[in-house]
């Protein structure tokens, strides 16, 4: 075998895995919650927040009013942005997933505040954390009106292409198409509470 | 220095040696040279006496040594203080990054469980705290101070 041979040997070994793996899907749902300490003997969770009642329920407030929740997919190491008030932004990139399932992210809560004509932001909150499979990551404290703002995320992965587009004719178009994460419904409504 | 002829002789003199010459009296009497050599040596003598001879406190003296005693006590307790000034410096400017900066390290759950890496928050003053509940979710809990003039 020539050394073209080997080359082209080599060039295939390295494209194939590219060509074929299925791209890997994440799913984030968020579920943006006000939380209020009201003095309540039982706790109060609205019933929009069936879904996760549960997360909810173990969380040192005793009053739970909802305010957005949305859900999304994208892709390793993209960011989603989550609107939740005029104030917050809540940003969310998948990062790797781990040994055991989980998958390791970055979840910013970003506050901004208009001051004249001037925009200020700062991160109220910043976590690197690994979610594991049927488990929530909460966020809780941030002001929010009289209350509290809580943020119950989960994460999932999910096999298959990410592509939200049938793919382009032009394999070069597609690659350079920006990626945008694709808005999906589920158990938690895809469209604003309010 | 080479030494003159008579400055040996004072120095054997002085050492008791050289019988049958002149004794020291008369030659510092006679010599006003020699009597300034004389003084030099006993001077060196009664210098080097001292050197060997051993340090004893008396019993007026103890009073000053105990006293020279609890001050250096006293001043390594100021060192200690020092430390723990340092200390307590180094601590309150970790508390302070601490509101704009805190790294968690909490109860580490199951593996199936989420877990957090790192929390930290921009806002001044604000503590971040972590809680683990049985069912494996993560709870993050940002205390904002009630003066947040933002």
């Amino acid at each position: 075998m020539n050394v073209t041979g080997i080359a082209i040997v080599f060039a295939t070994m390295l494209a194939a895995p590219g060509d074929t793996a299925p791209a890997k899907t994440i799913d984030i749902a968020m579920v943006a919650v006000q939380a209020t300490h009201e003095g309540r003997r039982t706790k109060l969770i609205d019933a929009k927040l069936d879904g996760v009642r549960a997360a909810l329920a173990s969380l040192n407030y005793d009053t739970f009013r909802p305010v957005r929740a949305q859900r999304m997919s994208t892709q390793y190491n993209r960011d989603c942005r989550f609107a939740i008030s005029d104030r917050y932004t809540l940003f969310v990139t998948p990062l790797s997933k781990d040994s055991k399932g989980g998958i390791r992210v970055r979840a910013r809560i970003q506050e901004r505040r208009v001051a004249g004509k001037k925009v200020m932001t700062r991160n109220a909150l910043n976590v690197t954390s690994t979610v594991a499979e049927g488990t929530h990551l909460n966020l809780c404290g941030p002001k929010l009106e009289s209350g509290d703002l809580v943020i119950v995320l989960s994460v999932s992965e999910k096999e298959g292409s990410s592509s939200p587009e049938p793919p382009s004719s032009s394999g070069e178009e597609q690659r350079q198409a920006p990626a945008v994460p694709r808005q999906n419904s589920g158990t938690i409504p895809r469209s604003t509470f309010r | 220095m080479r030494k003159r002829k008579w400055e040996r002789r004072v120095e054997m003199l002085f050492d008791g040696e050289g019988a049958g010459h002149d004794s020291l009296e008369d030659l510092s009497a006679r010599d006003p040279e020699a009597s300034a050599y004389i003084g030099e040596l006993e001077s060196l003598r009664e210098a080097a006496r001292q050197a060997v001879a051993s340090q004893e406190i008396t019993d007026a003296q103890f009073p000053a040594f105990y006293e020279g005693v609890r001050a250096g006590i006293g001043a390594r307790h100021g060192g200690r203080r020092g430390l723990w000034a340092v200390a307590s410096l180094t601590a309150a400017a970790l508390i302070a990054a601490g509101s704009t900066f805190l790294v968690l390290s909490g109860e580490t759950p199951d593996a199936t469980a989420t877990t957090v890496e790192e929390a930290t928050t921009d806002i001044e003053g604000a503590t971040v705290d972590l809680d683990y509940s049985e069912d494996g979710d993560a709870t993050i809990y940002l205390e904002v101070p009630d003066g947040d003039l933002w």
